[in-house]
């Protein structure tokens, strides 16, 4: 049995903080492309979802070029003497990355079917669009955002191929759970690989029934409002 | 209070071109669905924009696409409520009256709160969420919402079409009581002519985005003057006509020429009778009063509903509604002349 925890605290904190810059940048996305671009642009939606159904060493890959050595960013970067390769800021780049397209997805689709007429009464109703964003729409999507929260942590937790790619595998560093699943199966050591292999699944099954009790809470008040809206 | 609008927009089957003034009072605008009416009151709302035109309240410019003006709703201080309500449904009652008083005190948003609350007779339900309210209560929430804002003017868009027909007539009362004390002008949408006859003391119609009549409800409904206004208020005997001497018309459609009394106008392309305005009588010597022949009768709970013919050439039958006591009394055998009164005749262009 190993007595090394370390991949699961680096994947608890990697995923932790994915999940909150996913929450952040996937919330502004959505609403980027639902309520401030006059229409819903196909070509930018198809950007903001492809870490989704490519695979992860292409978004590994692609990283790396934009942070390596000789990409523009990264020279801005040496020049202030950082670097994100091989570093755990890295496995948080790359979960942030894969796990951006659920976030962006469930909360668009939420965003979207909030009814208009809401969202223009609170505008009659003199209240600015900070405001309504805050006090109309997040309210009324939170299900979704949730939803989506949730998801996120889960595939943040699970990232491997992108991880590998641009942190490595650094024990105490950048080896989250699932890099050191594979090291360990790769090394003969399968008695370990089950442990985290046990471990993760664990975790993951906590959110979703984290989720599904999430949905149960808000169901009761969202279908008895929505019966009355149509 | 006075609103003035002048504008245009093109919609995907027709293009909306309105002008109207309306100062103290109610302006209702009646139109079949599908006529532009919404479209007019989201346009002064700010909730669209117009392509060309100009939008005045109480001389203050809300649009004006000469000068590049639009303001933005939020700014415009118009009451909207809108046909399904559009309450929020995470927000309580007073919450949601609350959420257009942000700019009050906190004292104050209590106090308005419960103004409005005692106005629209909500008392005791401001914890409720609106799917704890019936059809009625929401209407009223609405209603709160819009007017705690203290608009210059208050638009209403079809606010009875989402209730039961048996519980409208109470609650338009509710609403009028609710409405009295407010000194803004208001502008009512809707289709149902009888509706905005109660409501109403000025009326405009509108056919296919274009301004048919305007005026007050009485002169709109008792003589429009197109045929358009004349089908809208309900009048169900509508046919083309032409103008024969100085004051008769030859009616082809109904196979007859028709004495009108006056001398009318070249313009005068149609000619109208409302269905309860023609008279049964025993003398055939009445101006323009003919036999008859029953073609079908229809009957409803309160009324009923005959078809005639009057002429051997008439195409088309005259729709006749007549009092179901008065059907009574006679025991179903009617007068043997049926007169078209000069008075009723409605000329229209």
């Amino acid at each position: 049995m190993t007595a090394d925890l370390t991949p699961l605290w680096i994947s608890l904190k990697t995923a932790t903080m994915a999940t909150i810059m996913t929450f952040i940048i996937g919330i502004g996305a959505a609403r980027w492309m639902v309520y401030d671009q006059g229409t819903n642009n196909p070509f930018i939606d198809g950007i903001f979802t492809l870490p989704l159904v490519l695979p992860p060493t292409v978004v590994g890959f692609l990283l790396l070029l934009f942070f390596g050595k000789y990409s523009p960013v990264g020279q801005v970067l040496q020049y202030f003497g950082v670097s994100i390769i091989f570093t755990w800021m890295a496995t948080v780049i790359a979960s942030t990355i894969v796990a951006f397209p659920l976030m962006y997805k469930t909360t668009k689709s939420a965003f979207e079917q909030i009814d208009l007429d809401l969202i223009q009464a609170a505008r009659t109703l003199g209240a600015s669009e900070g405001r309504i964003f805050f006090r109309i729409i997040l309210p009324l999507a939170w299900p979704g955002i949730a939803a989506g929260t949730i998801l996120s942590f889960a595939r943040a937790l699970g990232e491997f191929g992108a991880t590998l790619m641009l942190a490595g595998n650094i024990p105490g560093i950048t080896q989250t759970i699932p890099v050191a699943i594979f090291f360990a199966a790769e090394g003969g050591d399968m008695e370990e690989a089950l442990f985290w292999v046990l471990s993760i699944m664990t975790i993951s099954f906590i959110a979703m029934i984290a989720l599904y009790y999430w949905n149960q809470i808000n169901h009761t008040y969202f279908c008895r409002s929505n019966q009355r809206g149509a | 209070m006075e609103l003035f609008v002048d504008i245009e927009k093109k919609l995907a089957d027709f293009t909306l071109k309105i002008k109207f003034t309306t100062k103290q009072g109610t302006l209702g605008l009646l139109g079949a669905s599908g006529s532009g009416k919404t479209m007019i009151l989201r346009c002064i709302a700010g909730l669209e924009v117009p392509d060309k035109g100009r939008i005045l309240l109480n001389g203050r410019v809300l649009f004006d696409s000469d000068q590049q003006i639009n303001i933005p709703s939020c700014q415009r201080k118009v009451g909207f409520v809108f046909q399904n309500y559009a309450l929020f449904p995470h927000m309580t009652v007073s919450e949601n009256i609350a959420f257009g008083l942000s700019h009050y005190s906190q004292d104050e948003q209590r106090k308005k709160i419960h103004q409005y609350m005692k106005i629209a007779c909500l008392v005791g339900m401001e914890n409720r969420y609106p799917y704890e309210l019936s059809g009625g209560q929401q209407q009223r929430v609405a209603l709160a919402r819009a007017l705690s804002t203290e608009p210059e003017i208050l638009l209403l868009d079809e606010p009875f079409s989402a209730l039961d027909v048996h519980l409208r007539e109470q609650l338009e009362d509710e609403i009028l009581a609710l409405l009295s004390a407010y000194t803004g002008s208001i502008l009512f949408v809707s289709h149902d002519l009888q509706e905005i006859y109660r409501m109403c003391q000025q009326i405009t119609i509108l056919e296919q985005g274009t301004q048919v009549e305007i005026g007050s409800k009485t002169a709109v409904f008792e003589q429009p003057r197109t045929k358009a206004g004349a089908k809208i208020t309900g009048c169900a005997n509508i046919t083309g006509c032409n103008l024969m001497l100085k004051n008769q018309i030859q009616v082809n459609d109904w196979g007859c020429v028709l004495d009108i009394g006056q001398a009318v106008s070249n313009k005068i392309t149609s000619v109208g009778i409302r269905a309860n305005h023609l008279r049964f009588c025993d003398q055939q010597d009445l101006p323009n009063s003919f036999g008859y022949q029953i073609k079908s009768i229809k009957e409803m709970p309160d009324k009923i509903i005959l078809l005639l013919k009057i002429t051997e050439q008439q195409i088309v039958w005259l729709k006749v509604e007549i009092d179901r006591q008065y059907w009574q009394n006679y025991s179903e055998q009617l007068p043997p002349y049926v007169q078209l009164p000069t008075e009723k005749l409605l000329l229209l262009a």
